[in-house]
C-alpha cells in the first residue's frame, strides 16, 4: 500500500476517536497537530469524497446526543482503521530504523539528558 | 434570528461553482458552513483583528481543491485528446496525401474548396473524438451512479 497523504492521515486520525462533522475534523486536526495543520474546506472534503469512494469512510446519520441534523457526520470503515492500522505500522517501523541510526527527536534527548 | 451571512461568505459560496457540479452537489452546502463556522471562530479569537491570513488560508486551499476535483473528472485529459487526435490525424492524412501520386488543384477557388474541405474534416473528427472520449471516460462514473 502506497503511504497515505497527510490530509488523509490526518483525518483518519480523527475519525478514529469516533464520528465527527466536518468542522469537528478540522478542529480535532488543529489540535491534534499543535496548531500546524490547518486543512481548508476544499482539502477535507476532496479528501472525504476519494475515502468514501475507497470505503475507508462512512457517512452517518449522527448517532450521539448532541448531533446537528444540519450535518453531515463521518466515521471509519472497518477497511479504513486497517488502512490506518497498517500506515502507523510502516511509519513505527521507520522511526525504529531513524532511532537505530542515532536520529533521536529534540523533546527525547532533552528528557535523556536530564 | 440567524445574522445574514457576511461578504466573505456569500463571496466563497460564489466560488464554489468553481468546482465540477457533481462535487458541488455533494458538497458545497457543508463547505459553506465550515468556511463560516471557521471564519466565526477567528474573529472570536483575534475580535478587531484582520482576516486576511484566513482569506489567503481558504482562497489557496479552494483553488488548489477545484484544480484536483476538475483532474479527477477527466475532462482535462478529455479536452487535451480531443485537440491532440483531429491534429495527429490531419498530420497524418497530409502526409499520407503527399505521397499519393495525386495532382493537387492550383487555382485559387479549387484551394479555397480544399481548405474548406480541410477544416470540416478536422472540426468533425474533434466532435467525434470529443463524444466517444466523454463516453468512454463517463463509462465508470455512469455504472457507479447505477450500482
Amino acid at each position: 500500500m502506497a503511504p497515505l497523504t497527510p490530509a488523509v492521515m490526518h483525518i483518519l486520525l480523527s475519525l478514529a476517536g469516533g464520528e465527527r462533522h466536518g468542522y469537528a475534523i478540522l478542529k480535532d486536526v488543529l489540535q491534534q497537530t499543535d496548531n500546524q495543520v490547518r486543512l481548508g474546506p476544499g482539502t477535507l472534503y476532496g479528501t472525504l469524497q476519494r475515502l468514501m469512494e475507497s470505503g475507508w469512510v462512512e457517512e452517518t446519520g449522527g448517532s450521539g446526543d448532541d448531533t446537528d441534523e444540519r450535518r453531515r457526520y463521518y466515521r471509519l470503515s472497518r477497511s479504513g482503521r486497517m488502512a490506518l492500522k497498517a500506515e502507523v505500522e510502516r511509519l513505527d517501523a521507520l522511526v525504529r530504523g531513524a532511532r537505530a541510526r542515532g536520529i533521536v527527536p529534540r523533546a527525547l534527548r532533552s528528557r535523556n539528558w536530564s | 434570528m440567524r445574522s445574514p451571512a457576511s461578504l466573505d461568505t456569500r463571496l466563497y459560496r460564489a466560488a464554489l461553482y468553481l468546482y465540477p457540479p457533481v462535487f458541488r452537489r455533494d458538497f458545497a452546502a457543508e463547505m459553506v458552513r465550515v468556511f463560516d463556522a471557521a471564519r466565526h471562530e477567528r474573529l472570536l479569537a483575534r475580535p478587531g483583528g484582520r482576516l486576511w491570513a484566513f482569506r489567503a488560508h481558504m482562497w489557496v486551499d479552494l483553488a488548489g481543491a477545484v484544480v484536483r476535483q476538475w483532474l479527477r473528472t477527466g475532462w482535462p485529459v478529455i479536452a487535451a485528446l480531443s485537440i491532440l487526435y483531429p491534429l495527429t490525424a490531419a498530420s497524418a492524412l497530409s502526409s499520407l496525401w503527399r505521397r499519393l501520386p495525386v495532382v493537387l488543384p492550383t487555382g485559387t477557388a479549387d484551394g479555397d474548396i480544399l481548405v474548406l474541405e480541410m477544416l470540416t474534416a478536422v472540426v468533425i473528427l474533434l466532435v467525434a473524438a470529443t463524444i466517444i472520449l466523454t463516453l468512454w471516460f463517463t463509462r465508470p462514473l455512469l455504472y457507479r451512479r447505477g450500482g
